[in-house]
């Protein structure tokens, strides 16, 4: 008999947990550097807002593929099914699962700082 | 959040082999069973009749009462969009004036919304989900029944205001200034903020009922991948309610404040900012339209498969859609506000995260057309109209991803197409699966199918007049018409579209009059209702009775119905789980949230008056302050809590009635807990949740109003701040009230009662003298919440900080009488637990605050 | 008269109206799939149908189909977006102000105010730049370019040309009170002679009339108090809270597009502003002036052109 935790239920979101912080910080970040008008500014070497959400972005990219992986290689590691409450298969699915749908909607948010000015 | 092994169910060593749960062991219980058994079950279960029926609570009852009337005012504000088509029938017409027209909008958007959609899907959730999870009912059907019971009073005089001329003008969306007291002085607007406020407050009280259910009231052995999609829907539409309402309620808070104290939060010249209000109301108005849209989702993968007869293809992928969707549509909201002035690349942030949405919707799409390949449909109605969500649901998505493109959003914006497109995806979205839900569900309830002739003859009405309707409206956008316009000029080509329109809505309306003529004809609510006309393979098609299922199933499948045939054979026969009354009162089996493992017997409370009381004190109250009579008003306020207290004196916290008792299974559960299994500590958390949430829309007030009006201006020139001394004792008071609480608990577990009620009473007059020491020192120093959008802010902590204490002052001296009357003791300590978490967040809440006032300014001089 | 997102008046529109074709095809064509899809499910053959049932089928279509189509179409869009975000400066700068049901226009370079009609050369960049008087207006004319909103205490821009001359229809796309749905204006596309000589008209200061009717009417406006909301160039009335009244004559329309520009309707608005437009900030002066009087005034204004 496993021990009735709650913890898989939030480890499962954990990769949309990332894109809603990843998504806050990108957002607050542009709209602090066009009030303060600090967005000509530079980071660097490079213009400070596209510098900021892309290593914004690759940090989120790389929690995302942390999570995903340690929920790929358990997925691989044979999980019977039967691991009971903290570690059931479905829940660690969900998580890879998650963690690749959070991994494209981080990527999608990144995309237009490349494409279109910070302020105007 | 991570719980530790305190969560633990049934401890190891007890559990006979084989595992009671699984499929290999025997039947729980055996036959025959004892006489009387089902007798007392009933009995215990039995409906109130005559004068006392408004006291019910049970799910089957209030499910019904609340969905009829979700369905009620779904045709009031459909007539009022009856009216707006006949004004815009042909242009320059003038059959209502522009004033009345504005009220229509308004009110029709408002009623929709709030009235209608999001209480019809809790509706559908506090009727179906007990059945659905195999519960006897939901943890807190005196909540659900205090929720219907205020939303139904509250609603009603809501519409009526339509009739005296003070119903709300300013749109659903109450954009100030156009909101404020300038610019809108009646009441009109004041009919909205708080007879709205407090329906999304029943909202949550619905939305907590649902998740705690969710999660500690299925089935044994129901683990959640074997939880009906229902269930996964519903459990996202509680979760994303919880975190959305609290942003609208708290800038309804803020809207209020300015307009009846002059508090300047959204008057640019006093450093206020009227997109403030837009960033609060979106953050909670686009996860709405999925707080709609997911739970028709749910019904729709679950009646699907019924209707083909087939398992859905990709349950894993469909919940996992409904839970990126819950989550993505929290970053669309300023999709609303793309031609505000926002930088592009904010803009784009919001496009993009758009298109992630439609990602898992389209994931939904092809799941129900893969089950449908698998299957061999039947035209029934429900499939009927299921057909017809999907053909008007895409259509309106595909619009939606087009409205995500900024710059042809910018065209869009406000005008009639947006009208089409979110008319599309609310009636195509929720409107449909909810007909194919009451279809497919009614027989459930009524013990016979609705007609099949009517329903075909409804169905196509309906199909025919939504896309008369509002296909038309796309190109009537396009081409120049505004919305909330109550008239338009001749001239501009609008006139064959708009006349199209208005058609479009009457054969719609005759659709809907054919539902209900439906439902008037063959819609009688039956107790024990049985039968499973369309076979479906989920629990609520079991033999039902007031009680629900006459003993809870084990289960080991997603469909236990189709996998096991005897089921309902063997559940009516009383072999599953729990077949009798086993406290002599009303109760249920709370599980574990993933594996659903029972840990404990629930004692749910039965008919009463005191809810109803509550409801009516507060609906009175919200609604008497809307008109400002505010003796009345606290007349109703005071009714109210003193009926929540008799109500939670009386039916909660009964303490171990019984040592432990046995299910069946060889497995015997306690019948009270104290610890984190407890349903009473689910809901405070979920509470405490809402509670943060809010707070964090306080902080977010402070640092949107800090970015608009610059560094230098924060506070205003001439304003400063107390000196940090103050506060800080003030703080260290506040905190010392945690520490004091601590002691409480240490001498509760000592068994020294009397001296825990002391030490409670000691420890609130430290958090009330923390916190009034920080407001006086505000004070003093001159500042008011008049002056400026900063002081406005300042003390809309303040007054929040207050609402908190003034409840921690109400549930310390209900610990201390509880104490006093002998209801609290070292084993029965429910109530101490539950006033000691919200007391503690209130700690944490209050420092948080501090910071925020007295922290932030300074950290940005420095 | 150009009114429609989809006749396009000027390289901003055009661009959008393009994208927008580009969204309705490629709209109609992912919902006809879809629903053909849809067929196949109910009533294909066993082999389409299996095919459609399998967990890779929902993986194509909600998942890669998407992913793909969508990427290609946010790469555009945001493209388009960043094409029509704001650039230098332009050198033509007009000023609207959005009012409960009016727009006051000004071009500050030039030194100018009007109300309800934008004059615009055509070939030339203009910057336009918005804010409200009082509550939250947006400004729309979709032959022109997309809706910019008006927020008080926000300046917000935008920047478009126009091709061709012609005149365009624009109208209040925000929510802004009783009369929101009364609140349109026109722009006037001229070539860019013809602007001047606008300007110039619009720059001379007018003279109290020599005409005797006419000049009834001139000492009939200032003493109904007239001036003290409206102003007319080079008089002593010089009210802003009402829509300045230089040039009335020539505009296209009265009370922001609500009614034709002429003697009968003019002297009508002016008796009874709120029995043609209820809520309006404008009092009924049919108490104030009596029949001629009220002519005169009408006559007079009119002759402002």
């Amino acid at each position: 008999m496993q021990v009735a935790g709650f913890s898989p239920i939030p480890a499962a979101l954990a990769g949309l947990i990332v894109w809603a912080a990843h998504f806050g910080l990108i957002y607050g970040a542009n709209a602090v550097a066009c009030a303060r008008g600090l967005a000509g500014g530079r980071w660097l070497g490079l213009p400070l807002v596209p510098a900021l959400v892309l290593g914004l972005t690759a940090l989120a990219l790389l929690a995302v593929a942390v999570i995903g992986l340690r929920a790929w290689q358990r997925l691989e590691g044979g999980l019977s099914g039967q691991e009971g409450e903290n570690e059931p298969r479905f829940m660690v699915w969900l998580t890879l699962a998650i963690a690749l749908l959070s991994a494209l909607a981080i990527l999608w948010e990144a995309l237009p700082v490349l494409l279109v000015p910070a302020c105007a | 959040m991570s719980l530790p092994n305190k969560m633990a169910g049934v401890p190891t060593q007890d559990l006979p082999t084989p595992d009671p749960l699984s499929a290999d062991a025997p039947l729980p219980n055996p036959l025959p069973r004892p006489e009387g058994e089902l007798e007392a079950l009933q009995r215990v279960w039995q409906t109130p009749r005559g004068w006392r029926f408004p006291t019910v609570v049970n799910n089957n009852w209030i499910g019904v009462l609340y969905l009829g009337t979700a369905l009620l005012f779904f045709v009031l504000a459909g007539c009022m969009a009856l009216v707006m088509r006949a004004q815009l029938a042909v242009p320059q017409n003038d059959l209502v004036g522009a004033e009345l027209y504005n009220q229509l909008f308004t009110t029709h958007g408002t009623m929709m919304m709030f009235l209608f959609a999001v209480p019809a899907m809790e509706a559908m959730g506090v009727y179906l989900l007990p059945a659905m999870l195999a519960a006897r009912d939901l943890p807190f059907p005196r909540l659900s029944a205090y929720a219907f019971w205020a939303y139904a009073i509250g609603g009603l005089v809501f519409f009526s205001s339509i009739f005296y001329g003070a119903a709300p003008n300013g749109g659903w969306f109450m954009y100030p200034p156009l909101t404020s007291k300038e610019y809108s002085p009646g009441i009109n607007a004041d009919f909205w903020l708080l007879g709205i406020g407090f329906i999304e407050i029943s909202a949550i009280a619905g939305a907590i009922e649902i998740v705690v259910g969710i999660l500690k009231n299925r089935a044994p052995g129901m683990t959640l991948d074997r939880m009906p999609l229902f269930c996964w829907a519903m459990l996202v539409f509680a979760a994303m309610i919880i975190f959305a309402f609290p942003a609208v309620i708290w800038g309804t808070i803020l809207l209020e404040l300015e307009r009846a104290f002059g508090w300047p939060f959204f008057i640019p010249e006093r450093g206020g900012d009227p997109l403030l209000w837009q960033h609060l109301f979106w953050f909670f108005g686009h996860p709405e339209v999925y707080i709609i849209f997911l739970p028709a989702a749910g019904m729709v993968s679950m009646i699907i498969p019924a209707m083909v007869q087939a398992r859905l293809v990709g349950y894993g992928l469909v919940a996992m859609a409904l839970l990126g969707t819950g989550f993505l549509s929290f970053g669309l909201w300023v999709h609303h506000m793309y031609a505000t002035g926002i930088p592009q690349l904010s803009l784009s942030f919001f496009s993009a995260a758009s298109f992630a949405v439609s990602v898992p919707t389209g994931i939904q799409v092809f799941a129900w057309i893969g089950t449908i390949a698998t299957g061999r449909p039947r035209l029934q109605v429900p499939m009927l109209f299921i057909l017809g969500f999907l053909f008007i649901f895409v259509l309106g998505g595909l619009t939606g991803v087009m409205v995500a493109v900024v710059p042809f959003d910018w065209q869009a914006h406000d005008t009639y197409f947006v009208v089409a497109h979110l008319h599309y995806v609310l009636i195509g979205g929720m409107v449909f699966p909810l007909l194919a839900a009451l279809y497919y569900w009614a027989p459930s309830a009524s013990g016979k199918t609705m007609s099949k002739r009517l329903g075909t003859f409804a169905f196509w009405l309906l199909f025919i007049g939504v896309n008369l309707t509002f296909f038309p409206m796309h190109i009537s956008g396009l081409m120049g018409m505004p919305r909330r316009v109550w008239t338009y000029p001749e001239g501009m080509g609008l006139e064959l579209w708009n006349m199209l329109s208005t058609i479009g809505a009457v054969v719609a309306a005759l659709g809907v009059a054919m539902v209900a003529l439906d439902l008037l004809r063959n819609f009688r609510v039956s107790n024990g209702a049985e039968g499973n006309p369309y076979n479906g393979g989920t629990l609520e098609w079991l033999p039902q009775g007031n009680y629900a299922a006459r003993s809870i199933p084990r289960i080991h499948s997603r469909e236990p119905l189709w996998d096991n045939p005897d089921l309902a054979e063997q559940v009516r026969a009383g072999r599953h789980f729990l077949p009798n009354t086993a406290t002599g009162l009303r109760e249920t089996i709370v599980t574990s949230p993933i594996e659903a493992r029972p840990q404990y017997i629930a004692i749910i409370p039965g008919p009463g008056w005191a809810h109803v009381i509550a409801a009516i004190g507060t609906a009175g109250f919200f609604l008497s302050l809307t008109v400002e009579w505010v003796w009345i008003a606290s007349a109703f306020g005071a009714v109210a809590v003193a009926a929540v207290l008799w109500w939670l004196w009386t039916g909660t916290d009964l303490g171990p009635v019984r040592d432990s008792v046995a299910i069946g299974g060889g497995i015997r559960l306690p019948v009270y807990v104290t610890d984190s299994r407890a349903v009473g500590w689910w809901a405070m958390v979920v509470l405490l949740l809402v509670d943060g949430t809010t707070f964090s829309c306080l902080a977010f007030t402070h640092g949107f109003l800090w970015l608009v009006n610059g560094d230098a201006a924060w506070p205003p020139a001439g304003t400063a701040l107390p000196e940090l001394v103050v506060p800080a004792v003030g703080a260290a008071l506040v905190a010392a009230s945690a520490v004091l609480l601590w002691v409480a608990d240490w001498l509760l577990r000592r068994g020294h009662v009397i001296a825990m009620s002391v030490a409670v009473l000691a420890a609130l007059g430290l958090l009330l003298a923390g916190l009034g020491a920080d407001l006086a020192a505000l004070w003093e120093t001159g500042l008011r919440p008049g002056a400026h959008s900063f002081g406005a802010a300042v003390f809309a902590n303040q007054f929040w900080q207050g609402l908190h204490a003034a409840l921690v002052l109400v549930m310390a001296l209900y610990l201390a009488a509880r104490a006093w009357a002998g209801l609290l003791d070292p084993t029965r300590r429910v109530t101490f637990d539950n006033v000691r978490l919200f007391w503690t967040y209130t700690v944490v809440q209050a420092l948080a605050g501090m910071a925020l006032t007295h922290l932030f300014p300074r950290g940005l001089g420095g | 008269m150009h009114h429609s997102v989809l006749s396009p008046m000027g390289p901003e529109a055009a661009r959008i109206a393009e994208l927008s074709w580009l969204l309705f095809l490629g709209g109609a064509a992912i919902f006809l799939l879809v629903m053909l899809l849809l067929a196949l499910a109910l009533g294909g053959g066993p082999g389409v149908r299996r095919r459609l049932g399998a967990r890779r089928a929902i993986l194509a279509g909600g998942v890669a189909f998407p992913v793909l189509v969508l990427s290609a179409l946010l790469v555009h869009t945001l493209g388009v977006a960043a094409a029509l975000g704001l650039g230098e400066p332009a050198p033509l700068r007009i000023e609207v102000t959005g009012r409960q049901y009016w727009w006051e226009v000004r071009y500050p370079d030039r030194e100018v105010v009007t109300a309800n009609e934008i004059h615009i050369p055509v070939g030339r960049a203009v910057e336009l730049l918005v804010d409200s008087g009082d509550v939250i207006h947006s400004f729309w004319v979709p032959s022109l370019h997309g809706k910019i909103d008006m927020i008080p205490g926000r300046v917000n821009r935008r920047r478009f040309s126009l091709d061709r001359p012609g005149v365009l229809r624009g109208q209040c796309a925000e929510f802004c009170g009783t009369q929101h749905a009364l609140m349109a204006f026109f722009v006037v596309a001229e070539e860019e002679a013809e602007f001047e000589r606008w300007l110039e008209r619009l720059r001379a200061p007018v003279a109290k009339p020599e005409e005797p009717f006419l000049a009834q009417g001139w000492q009939a406006f200032g003493q109904a108090g007239c001036g003290a909301c409206h102003a007319v160039r080079g008089t002593p009335w010089a009210g802003r809270s009402g829509p300045d009244l230089t040039l009335l004559g020539g505009r296209l329309s009265l009370a922001a597009g609500t009614l034709d520009n002429h003697l009968a309707t003019l002297a009508g608005w002016i008796a009874g502003p709120q029995d043609i437009k209820p809520g309006n900030r404008m009092p009924a002066f049919n108490t104030v002036l009596d029949g001629p009087e009220l002519r005169a005034v009408a006559a007079w204004l009119e002759s402002l052109r």
